[in-house]
Parts: structure tokens; sequence; C-alpha cells
């Protein structure tokens, strides 16, 4: 999974600054005044019939235009400026929040060792369930027959049935003075890969997914004695598969706003999440 | 060090933080898209300049660059626009074009493409393209000078080009003018 997450976060890099230059870019259309138009561009009718292509001498490394017209163009080429985009693999990058219930029922036992002594201790959810909440990351790729893969992580915290009660259960510090034990925090990790299908009406899109993967809850238990604090992490990590139905609208060519909600195949662990999808083709290319 | 509840909360506003920004830089993208028949590129682009026409999914507008010297040659400038939510392939060797000299005399016109470089491409949905073309008469006719010309591009937008589209002539005549300069220009 940390390879998987290592992957994504990667793949994540590459995808905004990809998005960050399309934006700086002028957004859709950059028409075919790319590359090195500056150089001479063709005014009023100096060129035409002209031959344009033994003019100036280009210095170093950059290339000086001498006219925009296809077959005189020293440095651009047709198609330069336009047809790039549409090359471009079909890829989303998504920002966005979920909401989903899990089992919380996590158990842990451990040992702190304080100078005073060792004390063990046993942790137990109040509760069975729980709720976490964070943000989560997305990529996917868009393919042919309306297909799309992609990855997903989720990081967040417990919102709700975070409470965890905390027992000594034994300790050879003989008479001296317990710590103070506490567990609370509980951090949620959570990701793996995603296959969907999906359908185009207008500027709605809705498509059926499985996510598969793994999650993981921590637990910090703190033992406090004195001005000594030592801090035990738990962590309990499981497999999941996860059906959703997810809904996109298309707010511009290239985004949209997603809606999804699922649950685990036991109907227990629901998902419910939204997001703001980043894509490098236009309605990702009609696929 | 840093607690793991202060650590989930800060991470937790970094997404936050994230998604704002995305959401205003989502307005600035939204807005670079080529709209259907406003023959206008990306914010800031100037209209398509001469002639229009709408062939399946594209906006095509076709303006000539004119020569004050006698030639063989006629230069046009050719905007196009993609008004679908899909690509488009554009091409450019689906043209057909002919021209009238100063005589009055019709002749075929080629595109000039010496390096082979001019072939079917995808335009990306709602995004606009330009390409200046060079327009020769055929090694029969030398006329002194184009007069006008005229350019069918009922088959620029591929997949129209194997139906028998209806032609889509869109012409440009030298302006009278001495000094030329080139249509669209102020």
């Amino acid at each position: 999974m940390t390879m998987t997450m290592t992957m994504t976060m990667t793949m994540t890099r590459r995808l905004l600054a990809g998005a960050v230059a399309l934006a700086a870019s002028g957004g859709a259309v950059r028409a075919a005044h790319a590359g090195c138009h500056s150089g001479g561009s063709h005014s009023g009718g100096s060129h035409a019939g002209s031959d344009g292509g033994g003019g100036d001498s280009s210095s170093g490394s950059s290339c000086s235009e001498v006219s925009d017209v296809v077959g005189h163009q020293r440095c651009g080429h047709f198609g330069e400026g336009w047809s790039g985009r549409a090359a471009m693999p079909a890829l989303t990058a998504e920002l966005g929040f979920f909401t989903r219930q899990l089992d919380s029922g996590m158990g842990a036992s451990g040992v702190m060792e304080h100078d005073t002594g060792t004390f063990a201790y046993d942790v137990a959810s109040a509760s069975d369930r729980a709720t976490a909440a964070g943000g989560a990351l997305r990529i996917a790729m868009a393919l042919p027959a309306h297909l799309y893969v992609g990855a997903e992580l989720e990081i967040g915290a417990l919102v709700s049935g975070t409470a965890a009660d905390v027992e000594m259960s034994a300790s050879d510090g003989g008479a001296a003075p317990a710590p103070t034990m506490s567990a609370s925090e509980k951090l949620y990790v959570g990701g793996g890969a995603v296959a969907g299908v999906r359908g185009q009406l207008g500027r709605l899109g809705l498509s059926a997914e499985v996510v598969g993967g793994a999650r993981d809850v921590s637990l910090s238990v703190r033992s406090r004695y004195g001005s000594c604090v030592l801090t035990d992490t738990h962590h309990r990590t499981s497999a999941f598969v996860e059906p959703r139905l997810r809904l996109d609208f298309w707010v511009s060519p290239w985004l949209s706003v997603a809606g999804t909600a699922g649950s685990e195949l036991d109907g227990d662990n629901k998902i419910v999440g939204a997001g703001l999808a980043f894509h490098l083709r236009a309605f990702d290319g009609g696929l | 060090m840093l607690a793991p509840e202060r650590v989930a909360r800060s991470r937790i506003a970094a997404v936050a933080l994230a998604l704002c920004a995305g959401a205003a830089g989502a307005a600035a993208i939204g807005a670079c898209g080529y709209r259907p028949g406003s023959f206008r590129g990306a914010a800031g682009r100037a209209s398509f300049a001469g002639q229009r026409a709408t062939v399946g999914c594209l906006d095509v507008a076709v303006a000539g660059r004119w020569s004050p010297t006698p030639t063989v040659a006629q230069a046009v400038q050719v905007d196009f626009g993609n008004r679908c939510d899909r690509p488009v392939v554009v091409d450019f060797t689906a043209l057909r074009a002919v021209g009238r000299d100063d005589g009055g005399r019709e002749h075929a016109l080629a595109i000039h493409d010496p390096r082979r470089e001019i072939h079917p491409l995808s335009l990306e949905a709602r995004t606009a393209g330009r390409e200046v073309i060079e327009l020769r008469a055929g090694a029969a006719g030398q006329p002194a000078r184009m007069q006008s010309a005229c350019v069918d591009v009922a088959r620029l937008a591929s997949g129209s080009r194997g139906q028998r589209a209806a032609p889509r002539w869109l012409c440009v005549s030298r302006p009278p003018e001495r000094v030329v300069r080139a249509e669209g220009e102020p």
C-alpha cells in the first residue's frame, strides 16, 4: 500500500503540474501561435508567394521563426499549438473530501516503561462503529468503451466513535503511583485502486465503480507520568472492496464536480464523498 | 513534535485550502473553452477573421493575406473552433480551393506543402486553432496575380469527408486599397 500511495502522490504531482501548465497556457486555446511565433509574424501580404525559408539565421539553440505559413515555417510545423491536447491521455486529478462509517472496534495492548516501572495496558474502543472524515485525492484515466481506472488516497481522522477505554492490566512499578493513560487520537488512511464504467448524458456522468484496497486506523496511547510522556501508536489495517456509484457534473470541459456514495459488500461500511475533478482532456476526450 | 490530532487537522485544513484554490482555478479554466458559434478564441483572443461557416463540429473562418507584389500563390488564414464535446479530426487535405487571377481566369489551387507535413489531426473538444496555408495554382497555370480565392471547407471536419457534404465555399478577395493589410487587422 505504501508503494501505491507513493505512486499515487507522484502521479498527482505530475498531474497538478500539468494542470498549472494548462491554466498558464490560457486554457483551451493556444491557437496556432505556439512555439516561436514572435520571431517574425506574418503580417499583411509580405509573405504570400515568397519563399520565406532562408531569411534570418538562428542564434544558438533558440529558433527564430520567419513565418507562420505552413511550408515556410522554420521552427513550427503544421498542427503545432492546437493538435497536441488531443494526443494526451485522458487523466483526471481530483481533490475532495469524504466521510465514511467503519468498524471501530480496536483493541490494543502494550507496555509503557517509565523510570519508576513498567506498566501494561489494554485499550478497548467504547463503540463498535466510528465515522471517519478527511480529504481524498484521486487519479484516474479514462479508457475506451467508457471505462476508467485509477487510484485514490484518503487521509483523515475518526470524528466520532473515538472514545476508548484504557486499563492498566499489570505493572511492576511497586508502590509507585500509576501513570495517567489516555487514548484518543485516531488517524485514518486508506487507499486503493479503482475501476469503473461511466455513462454520459449531456453534462452529467453516472458511473459505477469498484474500489479495492486497504485502510489503516491508528490509535495513539499516551502515558503521562510527571513530566515524562510516552506515546504508543497502534495500527489496525484491513482490506476492503467497495462498490460505489458516482455522479459527475461537468462545470466546464476541464472541470467536473463529483459526488460518490457506496458501501462495502456487507453493507455496513458506507462512504459519501464529493470532489473537484480536473481533467487533462476536455470531457475526458469523449471516451 | 505535533500531536497526531493536530497533524490530522492540519492535513484536513490543507485539503480544504487546496479545494478552495482548485475552485478559484476552476473558474479560470472554465472560462477558457471555445464557445460554439462565438468564432472567437480563448479569452483575450481576437475574433476569427474573414468569412465564417459552420461545418459539422467546426466553426471555420477564412481570411486572405495579400501580397502587394505579383505572385502565383495565395495565403489564407484558417481559424477553426471545435463546438462539440468530443475531439474532431481536422482534415486540411480535404480542402478544395479555386482562385481567379487578374485576367479573370479561374485556377484550381492546391495547398503548398513542400514538407508534406499536412495531415489530419485531432482538435480537442472546445478548443480552437489556426493555420495559415499557401494556395498555389497547378503547374499548368501561371497567373500573374491572384484576385480572389475560394476555399470549400465542407469536408474540413473529418467524418463529413466520406459523405457528400454540400460545398461550403468561403471566399476572399483582394482589397482595393493600395496599401494592403491582412483581413481582420485594424
